[in-house]
Parts: C-alpha cells; structure tokens; sequence
C-alpha cells in the first residue's frame, strides 16, 4: 500500500516570525541566509539579550509598522513560557487597524 | 624576538555555511583546536573546539565562530602578543603576516612555551636576550631611548661571606626594587648574575631620579649592598643610527665600572 499526501509548500514557510533558541540547531545566520534565499529582503534578524532565546526572525514590513524594542518585548514575553533553548518557533503576527472618524455630514 | 618567528603557517580554514559538525571533523582530522573562517578568499571569523563543543553540530559555522578574530601583526613582540591575549581572555591571535591569506596564527601554549625561555626564575625578570631584542628593534627604528646596566657593588664578597643565600636574597630584593622603581612601560632584564638592564623611553629626570634610588643601599638579612648605573642617553648620541646594541652595551657596562666605588 502507498500512502502519498500532497500539500502547497507555503512561500515562505516561516510566516512572519521566528523565534530562535539560543541551542537551537539552527542559528541565526543560517535563518537569516534561509530567509534571504526564499524570501529576499523581507525578512530581518534581530540578536537579543535573553537567557533562552538568542535572536528573532521578524517580517521587515511588521518593523515599519512597529517600533522594533516595543515589538521584540511582545515577543518575548509571549514566547518565554514556552520556549526552551533548543527551539524554534515559528509564529504569525497580523497587525490590525481600526479607525473611527467623525465626519461632518451636512 | 616576534610571533613571525613562532606562528603556525600551516592553516586549515573552512568556510562560514559549512556545518559546526564538518568544522570538528576537520579539527579531529588534523588534530588542532581552530578553523580559520575564510569565505571568498577573506577572513571572517574563527572557530575552535570550544565553539564547537557548546553549539549544536546541525548549526552552521557563521552562528558558532568569533567574528573579527582579534590580531597581531607578524612583528609584534611575543610578550606584547601575550599581552594582547590576556587582554581579551583568548587563547589564539591571528598574526597577519604580508597581507596573506589565510594568515598565521599562534596559541597561547607557544607564547607561554617560548617565553619561559627567556625568563629568570628566581627573580621573574626576563634574560638578557629579551631586552637585546627590544633593543635591536629600537636602534633599528632609530627611535631614542635610555638604557642602564646596572651592577651590584661587592656582589662576590658578600656571597664570601654570607653565602649563597644571601646573595640569592639580594638578587630577589633588588629585582623587587627595579619592578618598583619602574612599570609596565619600561622594559627590565637580570642581564646575568648580578647585572641587571633596563630601557626606557621616559624623560631624563625621571631617569636620574631611579638612577639614584637603585643606586642607594638596601640590605637583605644580615647584608647591605649598592648598585653602580652606567646609563646611555641613546637619544643624545650624534649618529644612533650606527649604535649597534653590542657597542651600547659595552659603553654602558664599562660606564658602571666606572661608577663602583673603589675597591668594589
């Protein structure tokens, strides 16, 4: 019996973020060259000070829409509780904006 | 004598994509404890077995190496590359010698090695060579410098008639009193037996002034001794370009001769 399952590889796999343990077995310039190689200059590598967690992959756009200290503290503080340091993980970040105007109807 | 004349020329390097495992193959295959990092014809980093030891073998070498490995040029002194590396806590420098690449490199476990050589044991000073050296390197560079030979006055009687001891007691003492009298930007040699050398590069007053502190007595046990200086301005000499170190070092000496007080 031959068991075959198909899916789309998504593009690109690592969705916005990464987060890379510090013992991971794969670290930061190995992501960075990843990324650049599948998704050129849309992703940036930011190195962190952090007992567990040695740097972050994240989405450039998401740094333009977001003060990168701010976005990398949401980060870590989502992501400490479960990460230990041989892991990576991969994580999707959508930023929303709501907007409510007053207008002058007349 | 310079890390040129001791670094290791013969360099395995591996380049920044290949895996942490394949960087310690390498260094079990040739039995050596670093990688130079060289991509492209440039160097970017080093790896040594204790990067590899703490980062997991899937990773590749660019997230284990040091980047900018720290370095010396070929024609550094031994004990100011030595310096260098307990500076930074590092146990390899890179020597880049004619812009060659992969350069040379050299361990700690040399300097350390060959250094001992050079050094007294009994007063922690180094030997004679060491200060011929500087030397050398100074009038070849043309750039001035004082240099002192100095005698203890009376050694040999005093050895008579204490003993060795004694004698060996006064040689500790009066090395004590130079490291003293001196710091870490002065270079200072026990030249042999009970002549000692020293070279600076600081003002003249400063000069007299330790060469009337050696010169005074001290004592060590039952025994008092003095010091005669013969000191050489290399800077005041009208062609220092032609000094060579064995005339400065005849001139000086014979000048401490002649500063013994009679009879000593």
């Amino acid at each position: 019996m031959l068991s075959l399952k198909i899916s789309e590889f998504e593009m690109p796999p690592m969705q916005d973020l990464l987060i890379i343990g510090k013992r991971a077995p794969i670290g930061p310039e190995a992501v960075r060259r990843m990324a650049e190689a599948l998704s050129p200059d849309q992703f940036s590598i930011v190195r962190i000070e952090h007992p567990k967690i040695e740097a972050v992959l994240i989405r450039t756009s998401l740094l333009q829409m977001l003060d990168e200290r701010v976005l990398v503290n949401i980060i870590i503080q989502e992501a400490e509780a479960l990460i230990n340091e041989t892991m990576v993980l991969r994580s999707e970040l959508k930023v929303a904006v709501s907007v409510q105007r007053e207008v002058d109807m007349s | 004598m310079k890390v040129g004349e001791v670094m290791t020329r013969s360099i395995h390097s591996v380049s920044s994509g290949r895996s942490v495992l394949r960087a310690s193959e390498l260094m079990e295959r040739h039995r050596i404890g670093s990688l130079l990092v060289i991509d492209s014809g440039e160097l970017v980093g080093i790896i040594t077995s204790r990067d590899v030891r703490s980062t997991h073998p899937n990773r590749i070498v660019a997230d284990a190496m040091t980047t900018d490995p720290i370095g010396v040029p070929a024609d550094t002194f031994l004990w100011d590359a030595l310096g260098v590396m307990e500076k930074h806590g590092i146990e390899r420098l890179i020597v880049h010698a004619d812009g060659a690449v992969p350069p040379g490199i050299v361990t700690r476990e040399t300097l350390v090695s060959r250094l001992a050589e050079w050094m007294d044991s009994m007063t922690g000073l180094y030997k004679a060579p060491y200060i011929e050296s500087i030397a050398r390197d100074l009038l070849d560079r043309g750039e001035p410098f004082h240099f002192l030979f100095i005698d203890l006055n009376d050694f040999g009687r005093i050895n008579k008639q204490y003993g060795h001891p004694v004698g060996d007691d006064l040689i500790r003492g009066f090395a004590a009193k130079l490291k003293s009298v001196f710091d870490e930007s002065d270079f200072l040699c026990r030249y042999a037996g009970d002549e000692f050398a020293v070279l600076t590069r600081r003002a003249d007053s400063f000069v007299r002034e330790a060469i009337g502190t050696l010169a005074a007595g001290f004592s060590a046990g039952p025994a008092d001794i003095t010091a005669s200086v013969g000191w050489l301005d290399v800077g005041r000499e009208p062609q220092p370009a032609h000094l060579s170190f064995r005339e400065l070092l005849r001139r000086a000496s014979l000048m401490s001769t002649e500063a013994k007080p009679t009879g000593a």
